[in-house]
C-alpha cells in the first residue's frame, strides 16, 4: 500500500484557508485509510475541527480509489452533487499525493490542498500497525522488509505521524440537544443520526442496511424504535435527533418484530451458511445477518423457504456474487453509486423476484465493474466477497479460500 | 497505486534451482494487476511456463492485496515448500518475506513509482516515479499492458 504521513499541522492548514471559503473534504478509502490519516471517520472529525473554527465545509466526499482520475472524475460530474461543486472554493485532499494529483487535475479552477506526504509503499502489519518497507530515495531511508513503524518515519522525514490534533477536543459548533434513550440522557449535537447517537453511547441497534460511509436507506426495517409522540415505529437510521426526544430501542413488541423481519430474510434464499465463509471474522467484515441470527437466537425460519437457487457470478477477476446470501440492503448499490462514482449495479425485477445485478443485467466482467472493492467492503452478508484463490495440481486449478 | 513491470523470464529462472525448490507463487490482485503485470491471468501463466520449464511449482495463492498482512494470513502454504515467487510489487514482496523468513522469496517485477489511472480512457500515468525511472515521469501507458508507453 502507499504510505503517506501528514506533512503540516492544523494551524498550518487553516493558513490556507479563509472563513469565505465553501470547503469539500476528500478522501480515499483505501491505503491512506490503514494510514489513519483518511477514510469517512477522518473526514467527518476535520469536518468537526472546522466547522468549530468557523469555517465552511460544504461536502464531504468518500472515494473507492482516489488515485483513479475516471473515479474522482465521475464524483465531480453527478448530476446530484452539481451544485455543491459549482460552489466549493477549496478541496481539502485526505489521500495520498497520487490522489492529490488526481483531484488537481480534476478541480483545475480551484484551491486543492493536501496534507500528506507519500514517502513510499509498505504494508499493513497485525502487531505495528502501517509500516514502510520501500521508501522514496528522497526520505533517506533504505529498504527494510520488517518495516519502519509511523513514528520512526516521521522523526526522519520531518512528519507527523498521526491525524490532526487526535488527542484535543475541539468546541462545538452545533446546537447541543438532550434525547432520551432507554430512560438514559444523552446530550448529543442537533440533527445527529438516531441510530449513530445511540451506538456512539453503548446502545446497539440492530441493522443490515445502514452503513456509515453511505446515505440512509431505512430499506431493512431492523432498526425500527420507538419514539414518544410518532406514530408507528421509526427507522433510526434515518431520523435525526431532536431535543427532547424519548426513544426506546429495544422491547419485546420490537424484538418480536426484528425477529419475525431475520426470519422472513433467511426464508428468502438457501443461505447456505455452513458454506459460508463470512461467518468467520473476514478482514471485509464479518457476516452480520448470522451475527442476527445469533442474537436472536433463531433456529429455523417459521416461514416458507423459497427454493430457487440463483445463479453465482464469478466471472469477476476479484469478486465473487452470490444472489442467494443476498439480503436487498443495497448497500453495494449505493458504494457503487456514492463511493466508487461508477453506478454499476442496481436493482432488476421486481417482488420477491428482485436481484442485485451489474451494467443491463451483464455479468460481472462485462459490466462496467472497475474492481474496486467498494461493493465487497459494503456487503454485510456473503453475497459479495473478494476472491482467494488457491492453485493446485498439474493443471493448476483453481479453489476458493474460506477466510478463517 | 504502484506501477510495476515484469522482470525478464530469465532475472526470474536465474534464481531458481530445478532440482531443489519447491515452489509457491503468491501474487497480488491489485495495482499489478490494473497494470498488466500480475493477476490471475499472469499468475497461472508463470506458473504453467515455469512448470513446462521443469520447475516444482507445488501450489499458487491469489490475494486480493498482497501487502496487507491480513490477507496473507488467510493462505496456509504447504509444508514442503521451500521457495515463494512473489507476483506483486516490493510491498507485496516485503510481506511474505517478512512473514516466511525460511523461505526464498524470489521477486518478479520491479516497481516504477506510483501511478494514476483513468478507467474511462484506459491509460496509467507514472507519477512519482524512483529516481532510476525520472525520465517516464508523466509518461502514459496502455492500462493492462504491462508497460506498453503511449507515445505522444
Amino acid at each position: 500500500m502507499m504510505v503517506s504521513l501528514r506533512s503540516i499541522t492544523y494551524d498550518e492548514l487553516k493558513k490556507q484557508i479563509s472563513k469565505e471559503d465553501k470547503i469539500i473534504l476528500w478522501s480515499c478509502n483505501t491505503c491512506i485509510k490503514y494510514c489513519g490519516i483518511g477514510g469517512f471517520d477522518r473526514m467527518v472529525q476535520l469536518e468537526e475541527m472546522l466547522k468549530a473554527d468557523g469555517y465552511d465545509v460544504i461536502g464531504k466526499e468518500l472515494l473507492s480509489v482516489a488515485c483513479l482520475e475516471s473515479i474522482a472524475r465521475h464524483h465531480k460530474m453527478d448530476p446530484k452533487k452539481q451544485d455543491m461543486f459549482n460552489e466549493a472554493t477549496v478541496i481539502i485532499t485526505l489521500t495520498c499525493e497520487d490522489g492529490h494529483d488526481a483531484a488537481n487535475e480534476t478541480f483545475k479552477d480551484k484551491k486543492v490542498i493536501g496534507i500528506t506526504k507519500t514517502v513510499g509503499v509498505g504494508n499493513f502489519t497485525m502487531d505495528r500497525g502501517p509500516v514502510l518497507t520501500h521508501p522514496f530515495e528522497s526520505t533517506g531511508l533504505v529498504q527494510n522488509e520488517k518495516g519502519y513503524t509511523f513514528p520512526e518515519v516521521a522523526e526522519k522525514c520531518n512528519l507527523y505521524p498521526t491525524f490532526f490534533d487526535d488527542k484535543v477536543e475541539h468546541k462545538n459548533a452545533g446546537k447541543t440537544v438532550t434525547i432520551t434513550v432507554n430512560g438514559k440522557k444523552i446530550n448529543t449535537n442537533e440533527g445527529e443520526v438516531l441510530l449513530n447517537v445511540c451506538e456512539q453511547n453503548g446502545i446497539k441497534i440492530p441493522h443490515l442496511c445502514y452503513e456509515k460511509d453511505l446515505t440512509s436507506a431505512g430499506a431493512c426495517r431492523l432498526c425500527l424504535v420507538k419514539v414518544k409522540g410518532q406514530r408507528g415505529l421509526v427507522a433510526s437510521c434515518s431520523t435525526k435527533v431532536a431535543d427532547g426526544m424519548e426513544v426506546i430501542t429495544e422491547d419485546d413488541e420490537i424484538n418480536h418484530y426484528r425477529k419475525t423481519i431475520v426470519e422472513l430474510l433467511l426464508a428468502s434464499h438457501e443461505h447456505n451458511c455452513l458454506y459460508c465463509s463470512k461467518g468467520n471474522p473476514c478482514i471485509a467484515g464479518s457476516c452480520e445477518l448470522q451475527g442476527l441470527v445469533r442474537k436472536y437466537e433463531i433456529d429455523s425460519t417459521s416461514f416458507d423457504k423459497n427454493e430457487e437457487v440463483l445463479p453465482v457470478d464469478d466471472t469477476s477477476p476479484v469478486l465473487t456474487y452470490d444472489p442467494n446470501k443476498c439480503v436487498l440492503c443495497g448497500r453495494c448499490v449505493r458504494a457503487c453509486e456514492e463511493i466508487a462514482a461508477q453506478n454499476n449495479l442496481g436493482f432488476i425485477n421486481r417482488g420477491s423476484k428482485t436481484v442485485v445485478a451489474a451494467s443491463t443485467n451483464k455479468s460481472m466482467d462485462q459490466s462496467d465493474c472497475l474492481t474496486c472493492l467498494a461493493c465487497v467492503f459494503a456487503c454485510p452478508t456473503g453475497a459479495i466477497t473478494e476472491k482467494i484463490i488457491h492453485y493446485s495440481g498439474d493443471d493448476f486449478k483453481e479453489t476458493k479460500v474460506r477466510q478463517s | 497505486m504502484m506501477m510495476t513491470k515484469s522482470l525478464d523470464y530469465k532475472d526470474i529462472t536465474s534464481k531458481l534451482d530445478k532440482k531443489n525448490d519447491v515452489i509457491t507463487i503468491i501474487g497480488c490482485n491489485d495495482c499489478i494487476r490494473i497494470g498488466g503485470a500480475g493477476g490471475p491471468v499472469k499468475l497461472k501463466e508463470l506458473a504453467m511456463k515455469l512448470k513446462a520449464d521443469g520447475y516444482n511449482v507445488k501450489e499458487g495463492f491469489l490475494l486480493p492485496i498482497a501487502c496487507m498482512e491480513p490477507y496473507l494470513f488467510t493462505i496456509t502454504l504447504s509444508h514442503e515448500v521451500n521457495t515463494a515467487i512473489v507476483l506483486s510489487c516490493s510491498a507485496g514482496w516485503s510481506n511474505v518475506k517478512r512473514n516466511y523468513p525460511h523461505l526464498k522469496v524470489i521477486q518478479t517485477v520491479e516497481d516504477l513509482g506510483l501511478m494514476t489511472g483513468d478507467a474511462d480512457r484506459g491509460t496509467l500515468k507514472l507519477n512519482m516515479p524512483y529516481k532510476k525511472y525520472n525520465a517516464l515521469k508523466s509518461c502514459e501507458f496502455v492500462m493492462g499492458s504491462d508497460g506498453q508507453k503511449i507515445e505522444k
